[in-house]
């Protein structure tokens, strides 16, 4: 009541200043505006000059003790409010060493000085609910058009206010769109899909701004065979980028071989399939593979590096375990949320409960909750560890409440629920309230893991389904519809997102099944297009005008390899023959993988790398290296099988070229390998050419991709 | 510990109007029958316990932030200045109020004074991480030490007049000697910038020295600065320690903080004995009366407060 009626008494004091100036929603937004609270200045997590902003005023609470109390008010005077360091530096009538930020007598300034003639208050009047920004997607033709951007926030108290000048607007690439801070004018300089961040107070918003990548329409016969089909293909109509036509069957074979199993179609299956005349083929190639044993392996084998499964120091049994869980939910077509909900609220002996081992995955709470918003949401919390976060919605709360969820389990070879345990909120130095990010704190009887996983796997959540379908879509196509994929937030949006959301929605209302989404990406036109570009098409990367070509993961090129060369690999103690995908632990032994590179799971394996393959080691050995030298020399190997079995050149050709390559060999490939075994003396050389042969098809880029 | 609301009184010493400033420094004059009070209003004598104005100095000081009256009580020491710019001493003769001299030394603002026991002296601190050692007659520099990393925003002279005891910014404690002004000694033990110091009074010249000090790291800790040990910490649950001062007879530690309570420490104990709730939003300064049974807190929107203090209990 006290400080109502001091406010009340200083809107009357002030005379002219009828309305109350709002610290959260109308001071802020002058430092956001005028960089002030950029990470580069004051918004620096140590801040700058002793002076400390939240990160682009995410944190208003703490802002206004940094400007109004530290050290006893010394950066505002509210006897003289005019003389105030916080007006006097970016001013300039002081020294400032960010420089003039707020022109004299500018919009900005004046409002400043009202607010702190007003008695510097922070009354929380209002706070914004919603952003609206227009236009939030437009098309032109030309480049250079002149775009007027508004901004207009909504307020709880049922108020709206065009706030375009407190905004700021910030294109992904200052290449291609450039923005009048002043007059909030934008001009697109790049053709294309260009985003820009509209940013007011703590709310962001995404701005497509299109031209079309070319003056010619594209042909209106894009296939369409679902409704992943109708939102590419509006998007290539609107960007005016052709498509290429679709993928001869026998490339279509070897890439849905190798995205849904992890290998390479063998000479046989090859054939059956080009043999084929049925029109719907492909969709029926499909269902077979989703109910082969190879699927599972493989698809074990991508969850498992997604659950970072791995050996514990002295302690292989629990991988295993945890492997042998996952390859049955797999097997058992287990709903993602089912599986998600026994990871999530896993406890026991992780020697004879899989998903125990979850929580053996990373060291502490606070690992927990980063791991599981990466893992189940798609969502980096980690920043809103030190501060909250400058990209996104969360917050410290968010973050240390999350981890406060996990802060009682006791980890070991046995996961315990303890009686204590709590995570310290560094803000305040007290014990963070257990809190579903974004969404609501806890009550302390309440059990968190089950509170979270509740809400993580209702079919309302937006993140979950979207999180996966994202994955699943990587995996396919080659790049998520939003990049990284455990990055997902609205200052990140997604090239396609009514598609995304349409994906989601789809694998929510059919029971979070992970074999339904992956066969409608598999049966669609996009999928199944040529990665050959055609002209207009050849730098397009994110609309799916042509396939992507994908390097082949390093366990599956060894697999690869060894099923082409005839020579397997050897994997530790494993039984000759084991395939790498179905390894449990990525500690076992493999100078293969060693070479080739493989993901620890130690961290993230979507990061940057963190799939391991390519690279220059790799691509070295795979030209003159042991492991390829090896195998294609080796007594026992595929040379030594077909020259044993009787057959002819042209046949040898055409039966290496359809293991490696799942292909016929051209007429250009034929006559040139006809013509080096025609010259041989005799069968020793003719086995050296041979081999040579089966080399440059291991050591091709058409061998090494999924293309 | 219990909380005493019913013994708080508090008095709002001017009008509502918007632009109160904060009371940023407040103490008892020598005869402990008023109070001085400093802000960026200036500074203000009021009554006691009526908290009434009674007059005003002439300060030129854009902001106030400490205020000290010398030992032998015929002056008063006022810092402060201007931020980012100038580092302001002003030397008012008591009970005239006559400015006997201004000394501007630093380049930001200076944040707090004390005196030498002899009332030859006194020593700033400043935010310009320096700490200042004045002829209190004529305000010269006798030593400038420049020994914190960061902003300095506490001082208190030793009653042997040739150690200094400092905090600051840098969440460190330094014992300095004078005049050579070196580093004796660095407390390293808080996690957070240093709010505030202030000696154990006490008459004994055989009982070690004891300094308490209060930090953003929510912990009030007491020291023994000739020896380089800290004794005992007491965490301050729920809210920030801003300033510390104790009581005449050494037994308690009076703290103001940034929930606008005044609590009092046992520091034998480390006990919280008193919460009391004094004001509203932060409170900047406390000074404990000569008796001993009263405070009065200062802070945010020019707030005053007298809180009845209540005895140690008996053992």
């Amino acid at each position: 009541m006290a400080t109502c009626t001091i406010v009340m008494a200083a809107i009357v004091a002030t005379g002219g200043e009828a309305t109350p100036v709002d610290f959260d929603t109308q001071i802020i937004p002058i430092f956001t505006k005028a960089g002030c609270n950029v990470g580069s200045c004051h918004g620096a997590a140590i801040g700058r000059g002793g002076f400390k902003l939240s990160l682009y005023g995410g944190d208003p609470a703490n802002d206004y003790q940094a400007i109004v109390r530290e050290l006893e008010g010394r950066r505002i005077n509210l006897a003289r409010p005019e003389d105030s360091l916080l007006r006097a530096k970016p001013v300039g009538l002081l020294a400032h060493g960010g420089g003039i930020r707020i022109e004299s007598d500018s919009d900005a300034e004046q409002r400043l000085l009202a607010w702190l003639r007003q008695g510097a208050p922070r009354i929380r009047q209002r706070q914004v609910v919603s952003l609206d920004v227009q236009p939030r997607r437009l098309v032109i033709q030309e480049l250079g058009q002149e775009i007027p951007l508004e901004a207009t926030a909504r307020y709880d108290d049922g108020t709206e206010e065009v706030v375009t000048q407190w905004t700021v607007f910030t294109p992904n690439d200052p290449a291609a769109v450039s923005i009048d801070s002043t007059t909030a004018v934008a001009r697109i300089e790049r053709r294309g899909q260009n985003v820009v961040i509209a940013r007011f107070v703590n709310h962001v918003v995404p701005l497509q701004l299109i031209v079309p990548l070319s003056d010619q329409s594209v042909a209106s016969t894009t296939p369409s065979r679902n409704f992943i089909d109708e939102y590419v293909n509006e998007m290539l109509a609107t960007l005016r980028i052709p498509v290429s036509p679709a993928a001869d069957d026998a490339v279509f074979l070897r890439r849905l071989y190798l995205d849904l199993t992890g290998t390479l179609p063998s000479p046989e299956q090859v054939e059956e399939f080009l043999n084929n005349s049925d029109s719907h083929k492909r969709e029926h190639l499909v269902d077979t593979l989703m109910e082969t044993d190879e699927f599972v392996d493989y698809w074990t084998f991508q969850f498992a590096k997604l659950l970072r499964i791995r050996s514990q120091p002295q302690d292989t049994q629990g991988a295993l375990t945890f492997h042998n869980w996952l390859r049955d939910q797999i097997r058992n077509g287990t709903g993602y949320n089912t599986m998600a909900r026994q990871l999530v609220t896993a406890t026991g002996d992780s020697h004879e409960f899989g998903p125990a081992n979850f929580y053996r995955t990373v060291a502490g709470a606070r690992e927990q909750a980063e791991y599981v918003s990466e893992l189940f949401m798609g969502a980096r919390l980690r920043c809103a560890n030190c501060h909250n976060h400058p990209l996104d919605q969360w917050t410290q709360d968010d973050y240390h409440g999350f981890a406060a969820i996990f802060a009682n389990i006791e980890r070991g070879r046995v996961i315990k629920v303890g009686k204590r345990g709590e995570i310290t909120h560094p803000r305040t130095g007290e014990a963070a309230i257990p809190r579903i990010p974004g969404e609501r704190f806890l009550e302390a009887s309440q059990n968190g893991r089950q509170e979270f996983v509740g809400w993580l796997t209702d079919g309302s959540n937006p993140f979950f389904a979207r999180a996966i379908v994202n994955r699943l879509w990587k995996h396919l196509m080659g790049r998520g519809l939003v990049e990284p994929a455990d990055d997902m937030r609205a200052t990140n949006p997604a090239t396609h997102p009514r598609l995304l959301d349409h994906l989601a929605d789809d694998f929510v209302a059919n029971g979070f099944q992970l074999r339904h989404t992956l066969r409608l990406i598999a049966t669609s036109a996009a999928y199944g297009r040529s990665s050959r570009t055609v002209a207009a098409n050849e730098g397009d990367d994110r609309f799916y005008s042509h396939a992507l070509i994908r390097p082949l993961e390093p366990e599956v090129l060894a697999d690869a390899l060894a099923e082409v060369s005839g020579v397997s690999d050897q994997y530790g103690n494993m039984p000759e023959g084991t395939r790498a995908v179905t390894l449990f632990d990525p500690k076992i032994p493999s100078d293969a993988l060693d070479i080739l590179g493989r993901c620890s799971r130690e961290e993230s394996c979507e990061a940057p790398g963190g799939s391991g393959g390519g690279g220059l080691t790799q691509k070295l050995h795979m030209l003159n290296g042991e492991l390829i030298n090896r195998k294609t020399s080796a007594k026992a190997g595929r040379v030594t099988q077909l020259l044993e079995s009787g057959k002819n050149n042209q046949e040898i050709i055409g039966e290496l070229y359809l293991r490696s390559l799942g292909r016929h060999p051209d007429t250009r490939e034929q006559d040139f390998w006809m013509a080096q075994l025609n010259e041989v003396s005799s069968e020793s050389v003719r086995r050296e050419v041979l081999e040579d042969i089966v080399w440059a098809l291991l050591s091709c880029r058409e061998f090494a991709t999924n293309h | 510990m219990k909380t005493f609301t019913n013994l708080v009184f508090m008095l709002l010493t001017s009008s509502l109007y918007a632009a109160e400033a904060p009371v940023t420094a407040v103490k008892f004059v020598p005869n402990a029958e008023r109070i001085l009070v400093g802000s960026q209003s200036g500074l203000e004598v009021k009554s006691w316990p009526g908290i009434e104005s009674v007059r005003r100095l002439e300060s030129e000081l854009l902001h106030i932030h400490d205020l000290a009256f010398s030992p032998d009580g015929d002056r008063v020491a006022v810092v402060g200045g201007t931020p980012a710019e100038e580092g302001t001493l002003e030397m008012f003769a008591w009970p005239s109020g006559k400015l006997l001299f201004r000394s501007s030394t630093n380049d930001d603002l200076i944040y707090a004074v004390d005196w030498s026991a002899d009332s030859h002296q006194v020593a700033t601190a400043s935010l310009d991480w320096k700490v200042t050692v004045h002829n209190a007659d004529s305000g010269e520099t006798n030593v400038q030490i420049e020994g914190h990393s960061r902003p300095v925003t506490a001082v208190c002279f030793l009653s042997d007049g040739k150690t200094l005891v400092s905090s600051g910014i840098d969440q460190s404690v330094r014992v300095w000697e004078l005049p050579s002004g070196n580093n004796i000694r660095a407390f390293n033990n808080h996690t957070q910038p240093v709010h505030d110091v202030a000696l154990r009074p006490s008459s004994d010249p055989d009982v070690l020295p004891m300094i308490a000090s209060v930090s953003r790291d929510r912990t009030a800790r007491l020291w023994q600065p000739t020896i380089g040990r800290m004794v005992r910490f007491c965490k301050v649950s729920g809210s920030v320690p801003l300033a510390v001062d104790w009581t005449s007879s050494g037994d308690r530690i009076v703290v103001s903080c940034t929930d606008g309570q005044l609590r009092t420490i046992d520091p034998d104990t480390v006990e919280i004995l008193q919460e009391s709730p004094a004001i509203d939003g932060w409170a900047y300064c406390v000074a404990v009366h000569s008796g001993n049974q009263e405070a009065v807190v200062g802070g945010d929107r020019g707030q005053l407060a007298r809180v009845v203090l209540l005895p140690k209990p008996e053992e």
